[in-house]
């Protein structure tokens, strides 16, 4: 499935931007949430091919809100790639069992996000 | 590729494993979606099960500073990114010898002021309960344990606790004060 539109998720404006300069410069549509009540909400509304996902928030952390979107049937085929400062193996096994399709760990490059964007 | 530490299961490759989700970096890339409502996690032979919404994270355990007039299994406070979270040792709680093969992971439960960790053997798995032969509810029970379990089920020779967190966490809360 060739991605258009992606959900931008993360509590840190400076990621935020960099995350949303990187994907509306390669062409992507970038809707953006600041929390993981927000992303929940925005995720059903908006419907996007892909969730970019910091795991850090202090609402719903990423893997909560990674959980809630793969366990609801309107929403479980929406890939989601976790982006976070965690990066410990257990981190990597925990995402992929709520369902995550791919972990980046921060600071990442423009190319791995997109190139991340193409595989899905 | 660094292997984790096996689960303990007694290989069984022509049946429908009930945990799935194998922690296997190689697995990484191609991750399915969890099709399942419950996980699953060690303290030493027992076997307990959890909706999967329950938990939070999980991670090494992080130093903890004892609180003095608690119950020995009690293990203290961690500071997990600014948030005091109680550390519970589920073994010592339950009575039974901790898995010295598996590592120790910590399973964080709620969030602020009701957060809770235990620390457990190996990692949580998602577990599939179709897979699992329904059993009846063993009637010797851990005591912290007993008011917890609302059902069981069997599964490669070992017996899976299905345990009401809420609950659990309630017992660990009202008999954590008592030295």
């Amino acid at each position: 499935m060739a991605v258009k539109k992606v959900l931008v998720v993360d509590d840190s404006a400076t990621d935020l931007k960099n995350l949303e300069q990187i994907c509306a410069g390669a062409g992507y549509t970038v809707i953006t949430a600041t929390s993981g009540n927000e992303a929940v909400q925005k995720v059903r509304t908006e419907m996007p091919d892909a969730v970019l996902l910091d795991v850090i928030m202090d609402d719903m952390n990423g893997f909560q809100v990674c959980r809630a979107i793969t366990s609801d049937q309107a929403t479980k085929h929406i890939p989601v790639v976790l982006v976070s400062g965690k990066g410990e193996k257990t981190d990597r096994i925990w995402g992929e069992q709520q369902g995550a399709r791919a972990y980046i760990t921060k600071p990442f490059t423009a190319e791995q996000i997109l190139e991340q964007l193409r595989a899905l | 590729m660094e292997t984790l530490e096996p689960y303990g299961f007694a290989p069984t490759p022509a049946a429908e494993p009930a945990v799935v989700g194998v922690p296997d970096e190689s697995s990484e890339a191609q991750a399915a979606p969890p099709a399942h409502g419950y996980m699953c996690f060690r303290v030493g032979p027992l076997g307990l099960l959890f909706p999967s919404d329950a938990a939070r994270e999980v991670l090494a355990p992080p130093p903890v500073s004892r609180v003095p007039h608690t119950a020995a299994w009690l293990q203290g406070l961690a500071n997990v990114r600014g948030e005091l979270v109680p550390v519970v040792d589920a073994a010592a709680a339950f009575g039974v010898a901790r898995d010295s093969r598996a590592r120790t992971y910590l399973l964080l439960f709620g969030q602020g002021e009701a957060a809770v960790g235990v620390l457990i053997d190996g990692l949580p798995r998602l577990f599939d309960p179709s897979a699992a032969v329904p059993r009846p509810t063993p009637t010797e029970l851990p005591d912290l344990l007993a008011g917890s379990v609302i059902g069981a089920c069997e599964h490669d020779g070992r017996t899976w606790l299905d345990i009401d967190v809420d609950q659990l966490l309630d017992a660990l809360a009202r008999r954590a004060p008592h030295a």
